[in-house]
């Protein structure tokens, strides 16, 4: 193995500006029409893929917010709303097929045998099983 | 904010980009620029923001009392002060708990906890404001007169919460003049989609996989699951990280801020010096430049100063006697390697250096996972086949061969391919006016795949089925 320093500009892979705003034009069309199309879709109410209801918009309030309650339903409810929500769940079952990963996300219900029911405290095995996405902060 | 949610990849990454491109002037463009990263940073810590604001104006009235006395003893003063002040609230928020509950087991006392939330992001703003005003008193940069534009240099959203560490003589001059090329922005957007796929992808998988192994009961973990566990855990932390700095130099590339290169394929390392040239670059930068130099570097007590970097740099990553071990390990390795291990290795096949560094880093990563010691212990026999529950078991196996695909695609991105890849491509871009037309569509192309398979897994991270029990 050769040992350089990686220089990002040594060979530009764009040798034109406008491919460069031809993306950034992509990138922000797209995120902007979903931006967009979030705020003007009705909400689904229901998951039938997952059988669950699906988190309503929350009610503002300051103390919620310095209680750090608030944004994470907003999170929730964003997430739950996004507009294409059933279709990109599909294709990332897809993705997982092809990464096979083990979490019980590839399948719509899983049945677990357990004989205390206390165990999960009353949540969900996805919320006891799921890895923290906010490593290395701090 | 997490780079990898909806809401910062559908709600303020659009606004950002629109905001940042139309408005006309320089002035206003930071100014845009600093309310998006405070709103950034609110949106994940709304408690403690004011901490960062603080933080930041004892550090620019400190290198105003630097500037209108320099080479005097008050400069001297105000710097020490200032740096003080800043480690001073890294300590409270980050060490001071753990520095009680010690003392408290110690002395069998009972000092109350503070059980603070730890701040997002002031590991690494702590150490920017401390480039800032060093810089201004070494005379490297100038002194910052307006209190926004620091501001804007500490809390810039796309490092503000995981680095890279940027220097404040590295970008001051990019604050006041930036000119944007569309290159340089196309570019930043293919960073930043390739580092956000490492993240929703590789470091999720991978996440998934070890903790299977290594956050379960490890009584019943076997020799084989130990293995899988320990080098899964070594991709994710691997992809986890360089994909936020390869996210944050995307973005910042973007906005036309040019970050400094924070990994180089730390994996294909061929001694542990050479390692740490290549992981976290940013971070060992800050401590040979801010402390080991200081202390007096190679010239006088170099194993004291040696000594404290890596405790220190171990301690950084978290206030627990693990990641203090994990950096007196890489303390005894490095200076191994300085008195004769490193001569040794140049006089043996390369490939042996390549082998023992991998071993030794995978070995740290072990350190560096487990912050219960008793955890660590019983981790460490059944990697080496003590009380291990079985050499492999029927589901160990199956997990390995179903992330099969997935193990050779990571470990294949953690090599250099991605640089050559890159490098025939450009060449065949450049080959004919045709094959240039059409490297250029596939660029778009590639882009827009990426952007809409980081989508779906997003969208996935979030999908939640009400499980069913049954008794």
């Amino acid at each position: 193995m050769r040992h350089r320093q990686t220089d990002p500009n040594a060979l530009p892979l764009l040798r034109y500006s406008r491919v460069g705003v031809g993306l950034l034009a992509m990138l922000l069309a797209v995120t902007m029409f979903f931006f967009v199309f979030s705020i003007f879709d009705t909400d689904a109410t229901v998951s039938e893929q997952e059988n669950r209801k699906l988190a309503t918009k929350p009610a503002f309030t300051v103390s919620s917010l310095f209680a750090g309650e608030y944004i994470p339903k907003v999170e929730e409810y964003y997430s739950d709303t996004f507009p294409l929500r059933n279709f990109f769940l599909t294709v990332n079952q897809g993705i997982s097929k092809v990464t096979s990963r083990m979490s019980f996300r590839s399948d719509d219900v899983v049945v677990v045998q357990n004989n205390q029911p206390d165990d999960f405290g009353g949540q969900s095995l996805q919320d006891v099983t799921s890895t923290s996405d906010e490593e290395n902060e701090g | 904010m997490v780079f990898s949610s909806l809401s910062f990849l559908y709600i303020f990454l659009p606004i950002c980009l629109l905001g940042a491109f139309a408005l006309p002037k320089l002035q206003w463009k930071n100014y845009f620029l600093l309310a998006m990263s405070l709103f950034f940073y609110a949106w994940g810590e709304p408690k403690w923001i004011l901490l960062m604001l603080i933080s930041t104006a004892v550090e620019y009235m400190g290198a105003l009392v630097v500037d209108k006395n320099r080479g005097t003893t008050k400069a001297k003063v105000a710097v020490g002060v200032s740096v003080g002040v800043a480690l001073s609230f890294l300590f409270i928020f980050k060490y001071l708990d753990f520095f009680t509950f010690n003392f408290n087991t110690i002395f069998h006392t009972n000092a109350k906890l503070l059980e603070l939330t730890l701040p997002i992001g002031i590991s690494f703003y702590t150490f920017q404001t401390i480039t800032y005003i060093v810089d201004v008193y070494r005379d490297k940069a100038p002194v910052q007169k307006n209190y926004a534009y620091l501001l804007l240099y500490v809390s810039m959203f796309p490092q503000l919460i995981a680095g890279p560490i940027v220097k404040y003589a590295d970008i001051e001059a990019q604050i006041r003049k930036r000119t944007l090329h569309g290159k340089d922005v196309g570019e930043g957007v293919l960073r930043f989609l390739v580092g956000l796929f490492k993240k929703a992808i590789l470091a999720n998988v991978a996440g998934e996989v070890a903790s299977t192994f290594l956050d379960g009961d490890l009584s019943n973990l076997s020799l084989l699951g130990a293995w899988l566990g320990i080098l899964s855990y070594t991709l994710q932390i691997y992809f986890d990280f360089s994909a936020y700095s390869d996210m944050a130099i995307g973005l910042g590339r973007i906005f036309g801020f040019q970050y400094k290169e924070n990994f180089n394929y730390p994996y294909i390392a061929n001694s542990i010096t050479d390692f740490w040239r290549r992981w976290h670059i940013s971070l060992t930068t800050f401590f040979r430049e801010y402390l080991y130099i200081p202390l007096g570097g190679n010239r006088k007590h170099q194993v004291l100063n040696l000594f404290i970097v890596w405790a220190l740099t171990g301690f950084w990553h978290g206030a627990s006697w693990n990641f203090i071990a994990w950096g007196l390990y890489y303390f005894v390795l490095i200076l191994a390697e300085k008195l004769f291990l490193g001569k040794a290795l140049e006089s043996i096949p390369r490939v042996f250096g390549h082998i023992y560094t991998l071993l030794l880093v995978v070995l740290g990563w072990g350190l560096f996972y487990f912050d219960d010691m008793s955890r660590l212990r019983q981790f460490f026999s059944v990697l080496f086949g003590f009380g291990a529950s079985a050499g492999a078991t029927a589901g160990d196996v199956s997990i390995l061969l179903n992330h099969l695909l997935f193990f050779v695609f990571a470990i294949v991105a953690c090599l250099p391919v991605s640089r050559y890849i890159r490098e025939r491509y450009i060449a065949f871009g450049r080959s004919s006016v045709p094959n240039s037309k059409l490297a250029d569509a596939g660029i778009v192309v590639f882009a827009v795949i990426l952007l809409f398979i980081n989508t779906a897994a997003i969208v996935g991270s979030t999908y939640n089925p009400f499980l069913y029990f049954r008794f």
